[in-house]
């Protein structure tokens, strides 16, 4: 197969993937009972007739698989719909909530990556170390980001006044990154001990190359190399910690609209952000492939 | 003194196991000295110990004096000995592949050794082109841009041989350098490292278990057996008069016998028309093609040839593991079809022992393993009998695979493809990863089991030394195809085809030859 029909077969899976998620995410939210406007009902007085009357006006009153046509049809024409709550286009509202979810996302992940990197290469290089590496690890398997949330609000904002609770990003990233640092620092250590006796590293010491241009140069690629699989526990943890955070520190991201959606059973928010999060998710995962292919020669 | 002197070097690895026990030898710029002995004396160890490569762990103890030009390195920190290796000692190992970043192109390998050796920037380049020359290899910016995985194991033995010289060393310490080599491949590679010694004055270390090899190449031969040098002298005073028992041992070992002449027997297992294949993307890659042999029942054929040859597809395929695509293999109006029926009939020793065993299980449970799968009585009984056929000690059956050494691991193996009672036993290099003492053992184990149980043995191998030991018959291979066939010493002393002259050449030449030189190279080189 040539190389544009195997990145096309490639990219048509994804997409397929895609209309899967989309389709699956459109019928659970209409089959669980309660609609939009049974949720507007229980916050306040409307008889029986307007609510009918708003069905029919939010396009509530037919069947899933009409609902699923007529949304369709929109999204391929590029109209993702009307919030049935607010009123206001969703693409609106998703493309002003992304910004805060992808900075949140990639500060969380630049501190994962470098505390993972780091503490991996010290407990190598410091054998001492490796019993903190272990704790980091159980610790980020454990501990519900949620929990670390809440316990990083009682600490910075409420004990030693830093910060305000809502609305800062710092803390979150770094529990985020805290997660994922713990998740992959164990399996990269235990990688790079391994790749420190293969024999092409007595090799080059039998050369006389540095220590330094042994650990970047050859002990680090080939173990990310080895690690780089597990980047899919680390976008997973990267998707749910973000929405976590955002919720609790109040950051107006994807999170907390996908929330608020949800609870005020606003279909088309949701599924609008679950589209632009399975997107993410399916990048993420591709970008990894292309990165095995770019530093592993023997996977072209 | 210039060169290297080792005196008295004991090394204590964590365990603590004593793996060098007083090594003293002496190696003068320009010679060659071989260091013999069986797996696990020590001498790899000793090798890693001079050079200070040995990992550092709780327990190891190095004592003892390696003077290298008059310097105890045993003396030197870290950062001086730095400067030692690659400029003043250059190592090759075993594995070539195994010796090169995996993520490195060749010439990023090169320009890094040469920089590491304190090359100018400016003259990298030029260095490494001289380098690449200097050990055989062309000198092309395809070469330069290959993964390590692109070259030949020959090709990439060469590197690693450039990148050991990139410092200009004036000691080489090479631990079986030739081992994981093609016979051909070894031939050259061994020339080689004999042209540079002669070429640039340095002194070499040859470490290795194989004693013709090393004898046809040192001026001077050490035995060692458990940690300490139990013979030592000129090839021919060792090969000759061997003082010492283990020495001895190892010159018997390497003296294999002869398989008497073929004789006309009914065939028992047929290979007709022989055509396999296999899918690579869109494009088919034949890997056999009209492959003909016949077996007869107590007779063992012989299959040679070098690495992709095919003999190992071939070897598949008369086990049943890979269908051809087409032509028939058949046993007594049977073929393979039905894995578990062919199963029965048909049993394959694979390559590497320690491979072919799960390494969580014990030697009973591999044992056990053919009852399980064919749901067969009296698994105490078989395996008690088998074990003695093979002699293997039942002491052994509670040990995992790693507990066993190789030569009991291959035992088990073969004992193993043997409790069905097949009528073909199909061996793929079984003696390949053994060393000679252990080579003649399983070699007069496998001439006898064929011989006992009237079995019809296939041996594949790529040494024709190892093939003519149990095989009146051979058939050699080339490229998929049959080149040539015939009694086994008969087409050894007159081959009529290149590639079996090739392979015939890169034998070690017979152990009374080399008694007559102090020095001799091999036949071709």
């Amino acid at each position: 197969m040539s190389r544009a029909g195997r990145i096309g077969g490639v990219a048509l899976r994804q997409v397929l993937l895609l209309l899967g998620i989309t389709v699956a995410v459109f019928v659970l939210l209409r089959v669980v009972p309660g609609d939009a406007v049974d949720v507007m009902a229980s916050e306040g007085d409307i008889t029986v007739a307007q609510e009918d009357l708003l069905r029919r006006m939010l396009g509530l009153d037919i069947g899933w698989p009409g609902q699923l046509l007529a949304w369709g049809s929109d999204a391929l024409m590029g109209d993702l719909g009307t919030s049935l709550r607010y009123g206001q286009p969703v693409s609106d509202m998703v493309w002003a909530a992304l910004p805060v979810t992808l900075g949140l996302a990639a500060a969380g992940l630049a501190i994962g990556l470098a505390l993972g990197v780091a503490l991996a290469l010290l407990a190598m290089l410091r054998p001492g170390l490796a019993a903190l590496v272990d704790a980091l690890n159980v610790w980020s398997i454990v501990m519900p980001t949620f929990c670390v949330g809440l316990a990083g609000i009682l600490v910075f904002s409420v004990w030693l006044g830093w910060l305000p609770s809502l609305g800062h990003g710092l803390v979150p990233a770094a529990i985020i990154g805290l997660d994922i640092g713990g998740q992959i620092a164990k399996p990269l250590m235990e990688d790079l001990r391994e790749t420190a006796e293969a024999r092409f590293v007595t090799a080059l010491r039998s050369r006389g190359v540095r220590r330094g241009a042994l650990v970047w140069r050859h002990l680090l690629p080939n173990s990310l190399t080895a690690v780089l699989p597990l980047a899919g526990l680390i976008v997973a943890g990267l998707v749910g910690g973000t929405l976590t955070m955002e919720v609790l520190f109040g950051l107006p991201g994807l999170g907390a609209l996908l929330l608020d959606a949800i609870l005020g059973r606003d279909y088309p928010v949701v599924q609008a952000a679950i589209l632009v999060l399975s997107a993410a998710v399916i990048a993420a995962n591709l970008a990894t492939e292309a990165m095995q292919r770019a530093l592993d020669p023997r996977v072209r | 003194m210039s060169g290297l002197l080792v005196r008295d070097l004991r090394v204590t690895l964590p365990g603590p196991v004593e793996a060098v026990r007083g090594l003293s030898l002496a190696v003068p710029p320009g010679s060659v000295v071989g260091l013999v002995g069986a797996s696990g004396c020590g001498k790899s160890v000793s090798l890693l110990a001079i050079a200070r490569l040995l990992p550092k762990r709780r327990g190891l103890v190095v004592s003892g004096e390696v003077l290298l030009d008059g310097r105890d390195l045993l003396a030197l920190d870290e950062v001086a000995m730095r400067g030692v290796r690659g400029r003043r000692i250059g190592v090759v190992f075993q594995d070539p592949a195994a010796a090169l970043d995996p993520l490195m192109t060749i010439g990023a390998q090169l320009d890094e050794a040469l920089a590491a050796n304190g090359a100018a920037p400016a003259g990298i380049a030029g260095r490494a082109q001289a380098l690449l020359e200097e050990v055989g290899l062309q000198d092309t910016p395809r070469l330069r841009a290959a993964w390590p995985h692109e070259l030949s194991g020959g090709q990439q033995q060469r590197v690693v041989i450039a990148l050991a010289l990139a410092g200009d060393p004036s000691l080489l310490l090479a631990d079986e350098p030739t081992t994981a080599l093609d016979p051909t491949v070894q031939a050259q590679v061994l020339r080689l490292l004999r042209d540079l010694v002669a070429r640039r004055g340095m002194g070499l270390l040859l470490v290795s278990h194989d004693l013709p090899l090393v004898a046809g190449q040192a001026s001077e031969v050490l035995v060692m057996h458990r940690g300490t040098v139990v013979d030592a002298g000129p090839p021919r005073a060792v090969l000759g008069t061997p003082r010492h028992p283990v020495s001895r041992a190892m010159v018997e070992a390497a003296q294999l016998a002869r398989a008497p002449a073929p004789r006309a027997a009914p065939a028992r297992l047929r290979v007709q028309a022989l055509r396999i294949a296999y899918r690579r993307g869109t494009h088919v890659v034949n890997a056999v093609q009209g492959v003909e042999f016949e077996i007869a029942a107590g007779e063992a054929l012989g299959l040679v040839g070098e690495s992709g040859s095919g003999k190992s597809s071939i070897a598949r395929a008369v086990a049943g593991l890979v269908a051809p695509l087409s032509g028939s293999i058949d046993l007594d109006g049977a073929r393979p079809g039905d894995p578990r029926a062919w199963a029965r009939r048909c049993q394959l020793v694979a390559q590497d022992p320690l491979g072919a065993l799960n390494p969580r299980h014990t030697a009973r449970r591999a044992l056990e393993e053919p009852f399980r799968i064919h749901r067969l009585p009296d698994a105490e009984a078989r395996i008690a009998a088998v074990l003695a056929e093979v002699g293997l000690d039942a002491a052994l059956l509670g040990r995992y695979p790693t507990q066993l050494s190789g030569g009991q691991r291959q035992r088990l193996c073969i004992a193993r493809a043997l409790l069905l009672d097949p009528a073909v036993l199909v061996c793929d290099e079984p003696v390949t990863a053994l060393d000679a003492a252990l080579r003649r053992q399983v070699l007069e184990l496998l001439a006898a089991l064929c011989a006992q149980r009237g079995l019809a043995l296939l041996m594949i191998s790529h040494d024709f030394a190892a093939v003519r030991a149990i095989c009146p018959r051979v058939v050699v291979l080339d490229a998929g195809v049959v080149i040539e066939s015939g009694p086994a010493e008969e087409v050894m002393r007159a081959p009529r085809h290149a590639r079996t002259a090739a392979l015939v050449a890169a034998l070690p030449p017979p152990l009374a030859a080399l008694g007559n030189r102090r020095c001799t190279t091999h036949p071709s080189a």
